[in-house]
């Protein structure tokens, strides 16, 4: 063999380790979610008794389909937001020159720096003055305001598209609005996939916020609150535990299946020829 | 009446200053060909033109209308980009229609337009095709076509032809000045290579480092450059330009070689005689340069001679095909009347 199969062997033995040590974790979730719960500690990978009672059972102690459907309304909106207000501020970074252009972006890098931890207490005093706490805006409103990750994101996705378009374009008549609507983001597809993806899950698995500005009414919080909960009264309860787990996990898998394409594209950031 | 108008127009990055007062026109139905080397400003100036840079001072003219302050869209021009910059998610058809589609087109006319402006270029199988899906020079086509399907009074090219291969370039050379013709539009062409100016343009305007060398018919600026710069510039092979010391009715080029002159000038001067202007005469003729061969080569229509003359190096040119082989003794001797004088300080034109 030679050097350069070893280094492949090599490569595919490492990647084989990490992949079994990120699946095991998953699949004894899944394998205990299946399990009745007089044998969850039976240490078994294949379930002696396969039983779906678990799934139906979560559901009579808490309204879970509550729960889900208000963190997937929330995830919505927000990425929604995160995509539309975070493309926009990347493309003028992007193909607007204008000054203090670079001062501008890296002020809005340097906010990355600061733990959501800082601004939830202003944050949550300029909510109870809209009147919006215990309603879920203030778990989607923000992502309306741009953000620094998805704006970087965005940018380096739109500064490998030549710029001899937007002037192609502007050329040709078409307004900033209209560069960006059916030139740059018809272009961007792998990115706002990407992003989407990363938005989502930000929003999916958000315990914090929701624990702030939600109280534990089910017809109003996350499906985090919920498993948060569970796990306070349920904790002994493992097959239950981990049968609400993968509810919560679900989602986000499915999503990832979905898109898993344009994900990888977006992140390698090749995409365009 | 001129089409284009440019005045003392001078553009600064920040502090530093890339255009330093540049002033030409374009008469209408002119095709001007931009030319100088890489970095000089010619892009520069070609998008101050169509108003994607924005003006330091002076001003641009385009039909006796200062544009200065007017967006692109408002200028009537059209511009085509060195890398085509085709809209990649459009087809062929929509690419072209963009426009006109913009201006709020109804659909038969722009459908109508387009199929035009197809048929001209040929597009016309390849209209519901992706550009991704054409070859280079299918590319440039529809890059054109998208201009000409908005009838603009100005046409602006940015070395439109420097990613194709060397004989799709001479093709479309040809097509680009035939379809300038068919138009009757003025057009500005960008270029570095000094033959695709020539060939193609009307009038040429040499730039270099931001200023306006020289503006002219092509056969002038080769038969008269007002500069070393230009003289070296235009014309290929490129021409020789000598150091040397002038007076007497002579120019002194080195210790043992003096030729005469036929202008009266005297002190340090660039004598410039082009490659194809020297001729072949038996060792030792009297106003001949004795150099060695030290490249030959032949193209079968002409005979490029790279010699040494002591410290002098002299290129020559023959179209017919003498014997010479490298390391021979040559002599090479200016034809009456063909040379050139510039002065060795200020390069410009003495005689
Ligand atoms: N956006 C810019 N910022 C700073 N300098 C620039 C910019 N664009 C061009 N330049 C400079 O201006 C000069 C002219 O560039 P350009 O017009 O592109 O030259 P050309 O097209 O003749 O090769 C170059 O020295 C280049 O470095
Ligand atoms: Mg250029």
């Amino acid at each position: 063999m030679t050097r350069d199969k070893w280094g492949d062997v090599l490569a595919f033995v490492a990647l084989t380790l990490g992949a079994v040590a990120m699946i095991g974790p998953f699949f004894w979730m899944i394998s205990t979610s299946l399990k009745p719960m007089a044998e969850q500690f039976d240490m078994r990978l294949i379930p002696a008794t396969l039983t779906t009672e678990n799934y139906p059972k979560l559901f009579t102690i808490m309204p879970f389909h509550l729960m889900i459907w208000n963190s997937f309304k929330i995830a919505g909106i927000s990425v929604i937001g995160q995509l539309l207000t975070c493309s926009m501020a990347a493309f003028i970074f992007a193909v607007v020159r204008f000054p203090g252009r670079n001062f501008l972006f890296v002020l809005l890098l340097l906010t990355l720096m600061v733990p959501g931890q800082i601004t939830a207490i202003p944050q949550f005093i300029i909510f109870k003055w809209l009147g919006l706490y215990g309603s879920q805006a203030p778990l989607y409103a923000p992502a309306f305001l741009g953000g620094a990750f998805g704006t970087f994101l965005m940018r380096q996705y739109f500064q490998t598209i030549p710029i001899e378009l937007a002037e192609a374009a502007r050329i040709d008549g078409a307004s900033l609005s209209r560069i960006f609507f059916t030139i740059y983001l018809p272009l961007s597809k792998p990115a706002l996939a990407a992003f989407a993806i990363f938005a989502f899950l930000f929003s999916w698995n958000d315990l914090f916020t929701a624990l702030i500005y939600l109280p534990s009414d089910p017809e109003k919080t996350t499906l985090t609150v919920g498993l948060a909960l569970f796990q306070s009264q349920y904790g002994g309860q493992w097959t239950l535990m981990m049968a609400a787990s993968l509810i919560s996990v679900a989602p986000i898998i499915i999503a990832f299946f979905l898109a898993q394409r344009h994900f990888v594209e977006g992140i390698s950031m090749s995409g365009f020829k | 009446m001129a089409q284009v108008s440019i005045r003392d127009l001078e553009k600064a990055y920040g502090v530093t200053k890339v255009m330093h007062g540049v002033s030409f026109d374009v008469a209408d139905g002119e095709f001007v060909a931009l030319v100088g080397p890489s970095g000089c400003g010619k892009s520069t100036l070609l998008r101050m033109i169509a108003g994607l840079e924005d003006i330091s001072s002076g001003t641009v003219s385009i039909a006796g209308r200062v544009v200065n302050e007017v967006e692109p869209k408002e200028r009537d021009i059209a511009m085509v980009f060195q890398n085509y910059a085709l809209y990649p998610h459009m087809t062929v058809r929509e690419n072209m229609g963009f426009s006109l589609k913009l201006r709020g087109g109804a659909k038969a006319d722009i459908a109508k337009s387009v199929g035009v402006a197809a048929e001209v270029l040929g597009l016309t199988p390849y209209l519901e095709r992706m550009p991704k899906q054409l070859s280079g020079g299918q590319r440039q086509r529809v890059a054109m076509g998208r201009a000409i399907v908005r009838q603009p009074a100005v046409f602006l090219f940015d070395e439109p032809l420097s990613n194709l291969d060397a004989a799709l370039r001479v093709q479309m050379r040809a097509e680009i000045r035939a379809l300038h013709e068919r138009l009757g539009s003025t057009s500005i062409f960008v270029t570095h290579d000094q033959v695709e100016a020539m060939t193609m343009a009307d009038r040429i305007v040499v730039m270099r480092a931001g200023r306006l060398e020289q503006a002219g018919a092509p056969l002038d600026l080769y038969d008269h450059p007002e500069n070393a710069f230009v003289a070296g510039f235009i014309g290929s092979p490129a021409m020789n330009l000598l150091l040397g010391q002038a007076g007497g009715g002579q120019v002194k080029l080195s210790d043992a070689l003096t030729l005469p002159l036929e202008s009266a000038a005297s002190g340090a001067v660039l004598y410039g005689i082009r490659p194809e202007h020297l001729e072949l005469v038996p060792i030792g003729t009297s106003g001949s340069i004795t150099a060695t061969a030290n490249v030959v080569e032949s193209t079968g229509t002409a005979m490029f001679v790279g010699c040494n003359s002591g410290e002098l190096t002299v290129h020559a040119l023959f179209s017919d095909r003498p014997q010479i082989k490298r390391g021979d003794a040559i002599g090479l001797r200016p034809k009456p009347g063909l040379s050139h004088l510039f002065s060795a300080e200020t390069q410009q034109r003495i005689g």
